[in-house]
């Protein structure tokens, strides 16, 4: 048989038998256990949250049936699995998003991830949580906006985070419902709801206990401040984990078949689950470490069950990947150099070295044309953060006595986090007047990746303006550090610069906050000790 | 491909359309260049790094047609890297300077664009270099045209700009998921799927039209065909 | 530049799962696929290895004190190139049993090397950062490509509708992969 015709036959790997009780009353089950959550969080949050979860569903249901009306298949919104993935993603939400995010995500979540892989038990991702990875990704700001009766408030998460513990008090209310969060966070619903669809045989006991042990320890593991026990359980009742744990990763197409996979897999969850809320960065740590584990899933499946005796892959032939050796009999210069046996070295050696010959010359070429770039553009960042320059009577010059190069790729000083020094310039007029000071400093800290910026400082020592000119956050949020309302507060400062007290930081975006204050606190840093010592100096 | 595929591109080869197999085909074997993919963030990057494909491409295999004869057809994949990787470092070189339009923000894809071409040219089953203007000028459109389309949805629906003008209104948001790494791969998935709906219905709209014109033919070969 | 990092990786994943059909230049057979790919895994980690060394070596000795970073690729390419050459060289004529279990996949891997440029192309100021991060580009790259090895057979197995045969389900599915990995994007130790 060759391989095409191989293919046209369904050949399908072990496990050939999956748990497959009626689909419809596996979701009524789930539905059910549902209930007590979305109930407190409706009550909690009111009658837009409600809203939410009725515009989850319905898109979600509208979106099945319309899908199977197009491509002619029989109708399977009756199985119910459209309504439990709806509301399971709209207990993911806020309770104050607009309507259009579940909109967005219940479409994405069944068309995408559901109906395009072939419907009902054929997606290898949960949908309900890649909708939610996906309304992540797409909507920073209004995902990680919690309203508490119309208030803005920090997620318990935040709170441990910045407060190091949490009151017992505050604990309880975790479990009823009553601190902030998604729609679905009452833990004690949740486990309410998780021992109903154990005890109706909806899902199994391995995922859940696997994916709450294997949590806290690896969570004690990795901080060991958490091996006090109310943090504990303030991690594992916040955060989605219990929803993960029982609704989420029990998910039976998505999860491993026997039970030592599912072991396997719930350890995993909690592995990665504890990694991300330790030392990751995301809003969210426990749908990211459930997705990348049902990734790992079809591969559980395959190992996990064991294989029929004598099962053996032949070995493949190899092809080669190149002959660079010859041995043609031809005549004319070029088939005698290329006849010998090392004849196509010779040929692409040569090939290269010309190459490079040609690209050096043309990057030379080039390089004056692109210095002259960099000249303009930096004499636009110089216009920007110091005061009446005037392009034509200017006089740029590097700092000659500060060896920048010696900072170049060092973290500078010791307190302002992964900042470099890049370059320090001085500034003065055609009558050799000087205007002031630019520095461009790169703090590695930035949320998604390095913030660069230039200081402006006048000789007082006091900043003029700063200028962005690498900043890649995530927009909404962080890259409203580059307009002109943060920028702003920057002028006039000098010294030390506090966040909180000098700046007010951009609400939702912390760590770009503070990461450029860390940047302009080095940049003043630097000028008050290397420059005005040269400056002294030169005057002394 | 599938079956319904082979069939297709024959009939349409037998009727002499064979510049809508070029087209076509080059929409699929897009899949080789996926650094393409993930460089249209926007409309602008999305047909430079076509352009930069074309060329590259171009240029390497036909270089290698107008290699000497006593080259072996095994020294292909070491020559068309070389190529390759010499066209790609020369137009970063070049762009980087006088086209800075099509540079920016492409251009630390290019090496790796590079790499691809030579995947696309060496390894790919099918892979032809075009013999005739038309298959050319055919291919040029195709493989600026998907990471064209491509990088304009992703700028429309990730940033709701196009070509750098803001299009939606400030209180929308758009659906910024889709102008990173994993729209790159969800777009296209999306336009091919709708490429290909789009031909199979047009294949059996056309299979229906010839089991009407052949009347005259047994029915085993209308069944068939 | 995870974000990079991670683009590379699935867009690599992507390229090998579309060869690999059927159809494709690998041609391989449904069962043996995830073997397939933890060949191909090891392949490209030997080769990590081998073209981490030279290329660190050329970039530290050669390329920056004669400021050549620019055309670096067009020296890097060849010798990755080269290094695999080389390598499957030495393979066929001392481990037979070894290259034959591998041997489709030298030509794939040494080309897939664009994964393992890609961490080449940032400039490291010490040998072992720039040996370590082939590595971890090698090893993620092993780890991605089993994964949608498996990945693709459970997918082969259903009913999917007709326009979403082929290349689109290859690319649909990189996506949601891709939507997974974003959660890695943020981590810092």
């Amino acid at each position: 048989m060759t391989n095409q015709e191989v293919y046209n036959y369904n050949i399908s790997s072990s496990p050939h038998v999956r748990n497959k009780i009626s689909t419809g009353s596996v979701m009524y089950d789930v539905f059910i256990a549902l209930m007590p959550v979305s109930f407190i969080g409706v009550w909690r949050f009111g009658f837009h949250a409600l809203l939410v979860i009725l515009m989850s569903i319905a898109s979600a249901v509208l979106t099945e049936f319309v899908f199977d009306y197009i491509t002619g298949k029989e109708n399977t919104i009756r199985d119910g699995s459209a309504v439990v993935t709806g509301l399971l993603l709209a207990l993911c939400l806020p309770a104050g998003v607009a309507l259009y995010i579940p909109y967005i995500g219940a479409v994405f979540a069944i068309l995408i991830v559901k109906c395009l892989f072939g419907g009902l038990g054929k997606n290898f991702i949960n949908p309900a949580l890649a909708g939610r990875c996906f309304l992540l990704l797409s909507f920073g700001g209004s995902m990680t906006r919690y309203t508490i009766d119309g208030v803005t408030g920090a997620t318990p998460l935040a709170k441990l985070a910045s407060e190091g513990s949490l009151s017992a008090n505050y604990i309880v209310k975790m479990f009823t419902g009553h601190a902030g969060g998604v729609i679905g966070c009452s833990a004690f619903a949740l486990l309410i709801g998780g021992l109903y669809l154990w005890v109706v045989d909806g899902i199994t006991w391995q995922i859940p206990v696997s994916i709450i042990t294997s949590f806290a320890v690896f969570m004690a593991i990795f901080n060991p401040e958490n091996l006090n026990l109310g943090n504990l359980i303030a991690h594992i009742a916040g955060g989605g984990l219990l929803m993960a744990a029982f609704f989420m990763a029990t998910d039976p197409v998505t999860s491993p078949v026997t039970g030592t996979g599912q072991v396997i897999y719930g350890v995993c969850v909690g592995f990665l689950s504890a990694l991300f809320r330790t030392y990751g960065a995301s809003a969210d740590s426990v749908s990211y470490a459930v997705i990348l584990s049902n990734l790992i899933t079809p591969l559980i499946d395959e190992y996990i069950v064991p294989k029929p005796f004598g099962y053996r892959a032949d070995a493949m032939d190899g092809k080669g990947i190149f002959e660079l050796e010859n041995n043609n009999n031809q005549s004319g210069w070029l088939s005698n150099l290329l006849s010998k046996s090392y004849g196509n070295f010779i040929f692409l050696g040569s090939g290269i070295l010309i190459g490079c010959v040609i690209l050096y010359s043309v990057s030379i070429l080039t390089g004056g044309a692109l210095e002259a770039q960099k000249l303009s553009a930096n004499l636009e960042i110089y216009q920007a953060v110091l005061p009446d320059i005037d392009k034509n009577n200017i006089n740029i010059h590097e700092i000659s006595e500060i060896a920048v190069a010696d900072f170049d790729g060092v973290v500078y000083g010791a307190d302002f986090g992964n900042v470099y020094i890049n370059q320090a310039v001085t500034a003065e007029d055609g009558e050799n007047n000087l205007i002031g000071h630019v520095i461009s400093v790169t703090s590695a800290d930035g949320n998604d990746g390095n913030i660069t910026l230039s200081v402006g400082v006048l000789p007082d020592g006091s900043i003029h303006a700063i200028y962005f000119t690498e900043l890649n956050e995530t927009p909404g949020l962080g890259m409203r550090a580059a307009e002109p309302e943060f920028i702003s507060q920057f002028s006039g400062l000098y010294g030390h610069i506090t966040l909180g007290e000098d700046i007010d930081a951009l609400s939702g975006a912390t760590v770009t906050s503070r990461a450029v204050v860390n940047a302009v606190n080095a940049a003043l840093d630097f000028y008050n000790t290397q420059i005005t010592q040269i400056n002294a100096d030169g005057e002394g | 491909m599938d079956k319904l595929n082979q069939e297709f591109n024959q009939e349409f080869n037998q009727n002499g359309g064979t510049e809508k197999t070029v087209t076509w085909k080059t929409l699929g074997w897009i899949l080789c260049l996926s650094p393409a993919l993930v460089a249209s963030d926007t409309a602008i990057h999305g047909l430079a790094i076509g352009i930069y494909a074309f060329l590259i491409i171009a240029l390497s295999d036909g270089a290698w047609e107008l290699k000497p004869a006593a080259l072996s057809d095994k020294v292909k994949t070491p020559f068309c890297l070389i190529c390759a990787a010499f066209l790609s470092i020369l137009a970063s070189l070049f762009s980087r300077v006088y086209l800075p339009v099509l540079y920016n923000g492409v251009g630390e894809y290019l090496p790796f664009l590079a790499l691809y071409c030579v995947f696309l040219m060496t390894a790919f089953p099918g892979w032809d270099f075009p013999k005739s203007g038309l298959d050319l000028s055919n291919l040029a459109l195709g493989f600026v045209l998907l990471p064209g389309v491509c990088g304009l949805c992703r700028e429309f629906l990730g940033a709701g700009t196009l070509f750098g003008f803001e299009i939606l209104p400030s209180d929308i948001e758009p659906l910024a998921a889709l102008r990173g790494v994993p729209g790159a791969f969800i777009i296209p998935g999306l336009l091919l799927m709708a490429v290909n709906a789009f031909r199979y219905s047009y294949y059996q709209e056309n299979n229906q039209e010839n089991q009407e014109n052949k009347t005259n033919k047994t029915s085993q070969e209308a069944g068939v065909s | 530049m995870t974000d990079f990092f991670i683009a590379m990786i699935v867009t690599a994943a992507v390229n090998y799962a579309a060869l690999s059909r059927p159809d494709g230049f690998l041609a391989i057979r449904k069962q043996d696929s995830i073997r397939a790919a933890i060949s191909l895994g090891g392949c490209v980690i030997i080769i990590a290895l081998i073209s981490c060394f030279i290329a660190a070596i050329l970039n530290l000795c050669v390329l920056a004190p004669l400021g050549l970073l620019d055309i670096a690729g067009m020296i890097l390419i060849p010798a990755i190139l080269g290094a695999v050459w080389l390598a499957e060289k030495f393979f066929k004529n001392n481990l037979p049993e070894l290259y034959s279990k591998t041997a489709p996949f030298w030509t794939l891997s040494g080309l897939n090397c664009a994964v393992i440029y890609a961490v080449l192309s940032i400039n490291h100021n010490n040998f072992a950062s720039g040996i370590g991060f082939g590595l971890l580009a090698a090893i993620a790259f092993a780890v991605i490509n089993i994964l949608f090895a498996a990945i693709m057979n459970k997918i082969d197995e259903a009913d999917l509708p007709e326009s979403v045969r082929g290349a689109p389900v290859i690319l649909l599915s990189a996506g949601l992969i891709a939507i997974a990995l974003a959660g890695l994007s943020g981590l810092s130790f």
